[in-house]
């Protein structure tokens, strides 16, 4: 095969044009008289439509002995409703060609519909069936208890899922963010249809809900169904929430779970990270970024494609309300699991160590900043940075400067946050994996605790 | 939607569809090579030689291209199926020069760079890979046991896209040689380019980048026949699972045929959302399975269809097997009613609509239909055949694809539950 003349120009990178001006889109907000509140976008000339129905209670209230109960009250919202069978709503939800989805993370509640523009009316109007009036039918819930049962019992092979939940449990203990926030075997079953109907009494108020609507779509009478169908709900204020406060760790444990079938170990290790809210926001998404943010990290640079150990590694934050886990995730084969917990240990040393290079913070952050249009682009995207705003409370313009917050952060501030925020000698470790072949290598590193699966 | 196409005089066939809404620009090229293009001991190499793709070029250090890419604020990836291998970058608009550089770099010279060091790193990093996804997750393996019992050995979608692990470590720097020269030439390939450009300063930017590449000769016919099963296929597995799973395999019309748009409509009707026929009857009403699922994959060569339902704990196989066997004679027996066929028509189109939302995904459909079609423009009239078929085009498809003798069906069961 004959290669190609050698032109010159081929010789660098081509120099970037000049970009187009990109401006977060106008958010409408309105306050109706109760309480609820409504968001406004538009995004796109796609024919679609994103409603998302915020609830600002999730998982973290689930009180103790009952892990899952926010997740088992959002999944009963869409199974009947006191006009509506459970057929009856995915019936109408498959014939307007729609896709309505509920569900609850550690934060907040949510139901999500992605519809045909054409179709908004008739999702709209199911939307606000399924928030306000589900009817927690016995038959129901027993075939969703029975199911989630069902879950959690499949979870048991999954080494991934072994995998978090026993970094949850370990590094957060008793408190909510330590138990699955599907719950466990014995809380599922502890969940009363009462319990259930509670947390929607309380926690689903309008002064508690926010409403996103997103796309392309005619805003006034999509705003007056809304107003029609929810104005009259009354419920009060919001309740008192329960702040999480997780305890910090002492010093750095092994555990490892024994699973004699794996022919790949997978590894958690980080501890308490940080909440939304924390001042450090940005140089601490830049910091993370350089470690293990995205695909040219420092740690898939080192585990993946020096080392060869993985498919992929990755580090992150769970920025929650309360503060959620810092942790790096990564699978690697049986015989480099201690060579991998080796090298991630030591590049959380070496994020706080001040070599960070203004190459690696130039790229993290024309990145981070660049796509941020992306995410803005469909129409549910849009509405997921809407959601985050209500679960969050971030201000109006908090995404209109966004990128010159992120483009104001050095590499001062990036080895700051790194020396503050991450721990590696008081990290947990988690293995799930043959203890056979991976116990010997983890010894001599701290503190070895060796379980079954 | 704006769909201009034009090819080079070297082949490259290039497709460019012009919207201004967003301030991005999506860059997508497929390569028509896939796992069907491998040969036997060397399964996995499509996909293995995808990994390649991004270890550098003459002009593109190893891991660059990601570099560059995320500089500017791009995403990017490469995937490998069984029919063709896709490249694709998302960047803001001024920046489309940079993602052509990029591609070209690799289509042109690619050889150059190429060391015996970076395919020793990819081998472990794909092994890695397919640790995760096939043999640490239970019933993971599953599709390479359909597979293997829907099509003969001969037959190149016998095996996976992944590959065997023996297969992966047995690739050398000729096998990479062979097929980049083989597959990776401009008259194999389609470049489309989707969102805020104008198109003229984009078609000086192609002819720029690409029209030097010299095109190959001739690129191998795809020859392969599919013999007929004359017998259903039948496999217990007893593996590391906590419940028992049913699988079935079925064969299809080629992706594009009217038959696969009234198979696709059926696998709709079986198993799309909590309303659809297994869903509803298994799931809901019986409360024998905890799950379900069917689909036809969009295959060039021959139609794959899939279904599985896992069965509930105490539940047996058998049964929720005979339970999922009801739900597809009635559908081939009476086929569906008009509520239904309007109802995932319906879906399909909001389907339809999601993927063309986004540039990355509208740019992927319309090197999709270019390739496999011959014209990207058939993206305009594409739900149009979804609402032209009718009741009995579903009922007859369904007939003919659940024919038992024709039929691959796993039962996964728990150890010692055999």
């Amino acid at each position: 095969m004959s290669t190609p003349p050698n032109s010159d120009f081929r010789a660098t990178a081509p120099p970037a044009a000049s970009p187009r001006p990109f401006h977060f889109p106008e958010v409408e907000r309105l306050t109706l008289p109760n309480g609820l509140r409504i968001l406004l976008a538009r995004s796109g000339d796609a024919p679609l439509t994103a409603v998302r129905v915020v609830v600002r209670d999730g998982s973290d209230q689930d009180p103790d002995g009952r892990a899952g109960l926010a997740s088992l009250t959002s999944e009963m919202l869409d199974e009947g409703t006191a006009t509506r069978g459970a057929i009856d709503i995915a019936s109408e939800v498959a014939d307007l060609g729609a896709s309505l989805g509920t569900g609850a993370d550690w934060d907040a509640s949510y139901v999500a519909l992605d519809v045909l523009s054409r179709n908004l009316i008739a999702g709209l109007e199911l939307v606000a069936d399924v928030v306000r009036h589900p009817a927690f039918d016995d038959a129901e819930l027993d075939r969703v208890r029975d199911e989630r049962l069902t879950s959690i019992i499949q979870n048991r092979d999954e080494a991934s899922v072994v995998a978090g939940e026993t970094f949850a449990r370990i590094v957060f203990g008793s408190s909510p963010y330590g138990s699955p926030s599907i719950g466990t075997e014995e809380s599922v079953r502890a969940v009363s249809r009462e319990e259930i109907a509670r947390f929607h009494a309380t926690r689903y108020r309008p002064a508690n809900l926010s409403i996103a609507i997103t796309g392309d779509f005619e805003a006034r009478p999509a705003v007056r169904l809304v107003e029609s169908l929810l104005g009259d709900w009354s419920g009060g204020n919001a309740p008192e929430r329960r702040e999480i406060d997780p305890r910090e760790p002492s010093k750095s444990s092994i555990t490892l779970v024994d699973r004699p079938q794996s022919v790949q170990s997978e590894i958690r290790i980080g501890h308490i990270g940080l909440d939304r809210a924390t001042p450090d926001y940005f140089p601490v998404v830049v910091m993370n970024a350089i470690l293990g943010g995205v695909f040219t990290s420092r740690l898939n640079m080192n585990l993946r494609e020096r080392n060869a150990f993985t498919y992929h590694v990755r580090s992150g934050f769970g920025m929650r309300r309360g503060r959620g886990p810092f942790v790096v995730s990564t699978a690697v084969r049986n015989e480099v699991t201690g060579a991998a917990v080796r090298e991630i240990l030591e590049e959380l040393r070496r994020i706080g160590s001040g070599d960070v290079t203004r190459e690696e913070l130039a790229e993290v952050k024309n990145y981070i900043g660049g796509v941020f249009p992306q995410s803005v682009a469909t129409a549910s995207s849009l509405a997921g940075r809407l959601e985050e705003m209500e679960v969050h409370a971030l201000s109006p313009e908090w995404f209109d400067h966004y990128r010159d917050r992120l483009a104001a952060v050095t590499a001062d501030d990036v080895v700051r946050v790194a020396r503050e925020h991450v721990w590696p000698d008081r990290a947990s470790i988690v293995v799930v994996g043959s203890a056979a072949e991976v116990r010997p290598q983890l010894e001599g590193m701290g503190e070895l605790l060796v379980v079954s699966c | 939607m704006l769909i201009e196409r034009y090819s080079l005089p070297n082949g490259l066939r290039v497709v460019l569809n012009e919207d201004h809404t967003a301030p991005l620009v999506a860059v997508n090229l497929w390569y028509h090579v896939g796992s069907k293009n491998e040969r036997p001991g060397l399964t996995g190499f499509a996909h293995l030689f995808e990994h390649m793709l991004f270890s550098g070029s003459e002009h593109v250090g190893n891991n660059e291209h990601f570099r560059h890419v995320q500089a500017v604020g791009g995403t990017l990836n490469g995937t490998t199926f069984f029919d063709r291998t896709n490249y694709y970058e998302t960047v803001p608009s001024h920046c489309l020069e940079l993602a052509l550089w990029l591609e070209s770099d690799r289509m042109g010279f690619f050889l150059p760079a190429l060391t015996q060091e970076k395919l020793d790193v990819q081998i472990n990093v794909v092994q890695e890979e397919r640790r995760m996804r096939v043999d640490n997750v239970p019933y993971g393996d599953f599709f390479e046991r359909l597979l293997e019992r829907a099509y003969e050995p001969s037959y190149p979608y016998n095996w996976e896209v992944i590959g065997s692990m023996d297969d992966i470590a047995a690739a050398k720097l000729d096998d990479v040689r062979d097929f980049f020269s083989t597959w990776y030439r401009p008259n194999n390939a389609v470049l489309t380019i989707a969102g805020d450009f104008d198109p003229s300063e984009a078609r000086d930017l192609v002819a720029k980048y690409f029209a030097a590449i010299p095109a190959s000769p001739a690129i191998p016919p795809f020859q392969a026949v599919r013999a007929p099963l004359g017998g259903e296929q039948r496999q217990v597995i007893e593996a590391d699972v906590q419940l028992p799973r049913v699988y079935r395999f079925y064969h299809a019309a080629p992706y594009g045929h009217d038959d696969w748009i009234a198979a696709d409509l059926a696998t709709s009707i079986l198993g799309l959302g909590k309303a659809s026929r297994l869903e509803r009857a298994l799931v809901y009403e019986q409360q024998i399975a905890q799950d379900v699922a069917a689909f036809v994959l969009p295959t060039e060569a021959s139609g794959m269809m899939m279904m599985w339902a896992t069965a509930k704990e105490g539940v047996d196989p058998l049964d929720l097997e005979h339970a999922l066997d009801a739900e597809l004679e009635k559908l081939a027996a009476e086929g569906p009613s008009d509520h239904e066929l309007t109802r995932v028509r319906n879906q399909s189109e909001t389907d339809l609509a999601h993927q063309i939302e986004s540039y990355e995904h509208r740019a992927d459909l319309l090197s999709t239909f270019e390739t496999f079609f011959g014209d990207a423009s058939l993206v305009g009239g594409w739900i149009d055949r979804y609402h032209a078929i009718e009741r009995d085009d579903v009922r007859r498809v369904a007939g003919q694809c659940f024919h038992p003798a024709e039929r691959v069906t796993i039962h996964y069961v728990p150890k010692g539950d055999r």
